[in-house]
């Protein structure tokens, strides 16, 4: 699916001291899987997921994605894969306040309401949220709530990759438990990146991608 | 699915409900100041422009005659050729088409009271027996009290009655003349004019009184016809000089005030508003971040924030007119009619202007708008 060629990411470009973030970087990723990319903090992980997800434009090296060099796309067509194609789950999960969590999934939506409505509350009851949770502002959700419905939100449209940054970072062990098989099972039929510093929610994982220093080191 | 607009609406009404209250009732201040400032226009067009059409007045100095003070050796003499001068004037007035009588008389000054400002009109003064035959030609018609038939015996417009809050049996501007003309009918018309019997000599002077329709209401041009060669030193009341003065003192000076007062608020209100969306749009920027991240387009974030906007100014605007009508309701009712004051509540012309000022706030809205939209990143940028 995705397949990643001499992928460098520099800051401080036009000084002495460039900043490696990524340093020529080859990969290639299949169809479906979970997939993790662990490293400490710093190592360029986040950076190699945005630059994936079309979030980061990468300094140097392409990225071609189901034949489609990303790097080269407009900014219309980098929304386009990112809308229909790619999901997002973020470290905090950026719910918007003020809107339910039904509405904070449907938010993402490409489809007409009504389908859209009926698939958001499958989702939600089947990532384990009760009806009476549907219409609760994310102020009155736990954090495993909210994860969840980061999670929903972010497969509402059935992506083709779902990218996670860190997904169980704020969630107790339980939670984070969950988060990790809800994802495995999505994995079966689509790719799901999942970046993490934790090596012990990646034990179900297909592939661990090691990265330090901008480099992938396994 | 679009970026709904409605959503943030209905899910942050409270935090709105400050927004659209300053707003409707910014747009309730400046109708009901206009409403105010308005009365004055309104009230006093009967006084500075229908009455005139029915009635001038002129004092005539001898030179403009044609007189020469030095070709008399007494001032009887002078007098007496003044007189004829005038007698003359007026026969020939008397049969110009339009002209339905003249005649000399004294006038007073009668006072009306607006909100803003006060202006007054002559009322003339003439024998018992003439009177009816003048409320004819004013079109005005006795409502309370009778005729006067004695001296010092006034009929007084009945709005300015109730302006000035006189009743029957009182005095008339007592402040100016004492307890001098009494009151003792009230009378009815168009064009509020007062009109009474003499009572000795007053000092506000004395007028050839012209009677006629719109077709002499510049008696200037029509004395200059009839060959009196008019100076500064001539005093002539008509129609121009009230149309001049009605135009200078009300329309421009109330308008003038009312454009004032409406850039104050609009600067305050904008300033405001400038500040409300600043800080509302920046506890935002995360929200447009996601939204961007998750494949919306700058376009379409911009899309949905010009619609709350509008949604907002336009529940504003709503609310606003409802509010400026009950303003200008309550004023109707609590200071214009029982003032003897002439208003609306409706000024249709200048609610359309304040509710374009609307839309002038959207506009400067855009600047902090475009600048916060420039400033969306992905949440990338948030997470740093």
């Amino acid at each position: 699916m995705f397949q990643v060629k001499d992928l460098s990411m520099i800051y401080d470009m036009n000084t002495d001291s460039k900043t490696y973030a990524l340093k020529e970087i080859d990969l290639t990723l299949p169809d479906k899987g979970l997939i993790g990319i662990i490293g400490p903090s710093g190592s360029g992980k986040s950076t190699l997921m945005y630059c994936l997800s079309t979030l980061k434009e990468p300094t140097e090296g392409s990225i071609i994605y189901n034949g489609i060099e990303i790097t080269a796309v407009t900014g219309k067509e980098r929304e386009r894969l990112r809308r229909t194609e790619f999901g997002f789950i973020f470290q905090k999960h950026y719910l918007v306040p003020y809107m339910s969590a039904l509405d904070n999934v449907m938010v993402a939506a490409t489809g007409s309401k009504n389908e859209v409505q009926e698939k958001a509350s499958a989702l939600l009851a089947e990532l384990g949220l009760s009806e009476k949770e549907f219409a609760k502002k994310p102020a009155r959700l736990s954090g495993g709530q909210c994860q969840r419905t980061a999670i929903a939100r972010a497969m509402i449209n059935d992506p083709k990759v779902v990218f996670a940054d860190e997904p169980t970072a704020s969630l107790d062990h339980e939670n984070a438990f969950n988060v990790m098989r809800i994802l495995k099972k999505y994995s079966e039929k689509r790719l799901v990146m999942v970046i993490t510093h934790d090596k012990s929610i990646l034990t179900d994982a297909d592939l661990v991608l090691e990265i330090w220093d901008g480099e992938l080191s396994k | 699915m679009k970026l709904s607009a409605w959503k943030y609406v209905k899910n942050n009404m409270r935090v709105l409900l400050v927004q659209i209250s300053a707003l409707s009732l910014s747009l309730m201040t400046m109708y009901v100041i206009y409403t105010l400032l308005q009365t004055t226009s309104e009230s006093f067009r009967p006084i500075m422009l229908e009455l005139p059409k029915k009635i001038s007045y002129a004092s005539i100095t001898g030179s403009s005659y044609g007189l020469d003070v030095k070709g008399y050796e007494t001032y009887e003499e002078l007098e007496a050729a003044y007189n004829e001068k005038q007698e003359q004037l007026i026969e020939r007035l008397k049969s110009r088409p339009g002209i339905s009588d003249v005649f000399y008389a004294q006038i007073l000054y009668s006072m009306y009271q607006s909100v803003v400002g006060q202006q007054t009109a002559e009322t003339p003064l003439m024998e018992p027996e003439r009177i009816p035959a003048f409320l004819d030609h004013m079109e005005a018609r006795l409502t309370e009290g009778r005729m006067p038939a004695g001296d010092g015996e006034m009929l007084v417009d009945e709005t300015i009655m109730k302006n000035m809050g006189y009743s029957i049996g009182g005095y008339f501007m007592k402040d100016w003349y004492g307890e001098t003309f009494k009151i003792v009918g009230t009378i009815r018309s168009d064009c509020m004019i007062s009109v009474g019997t003499p009572m000795g000599h007053t000092n506000s002077g004395s007028y050839l009184v012209v009677l006629g329709d719109e077709s002499v209401m510049d008696l200037t041009s029509v004395l200059i016809e009839e060959g009196i060669k008019i100076k500064s030193s001539d005093n002539i009341i008509d129609g121009v000089h009230y149309r001049d003065a009605y135009r200078k003192d009300v329309e421009d000076a109330i308008g003038s005030a009312v454009n004032v007062i409406m850039i104050v608020v609009m600067v305050f209100l904008a300033i405001l508003i400038l500040v409300t969306y600043v800080s509302y749009m920046r506890n935002r920027v995360s929200e447009y971040c996601l939204y961007s991240s998750i494949g919306y387009g700058r376009g379409d974030i911009y899309g949905m924030m010009i619609r709350e906007m509008f949604i907002i100014f336009g529940i504003s605007a709503v609310t606003g007119m409802i509010l400026s009508l009950a303003g200008g309701y309550a004023i109707e009712r609590l200071v214009i009619e029982p003032k003897g004051l002439i208003g609306h509540v409706l000024y249709a012309g200048h609610m359309f202007k304040i509710l374009s000022t609307f839309i002038f706030m959207i506009g400067i809205l855009q600047i902090p708008a475009l600048a916060c939209i420039s400033r969306i990143r992905t949440i990338d940028a948030v997470e740093k």
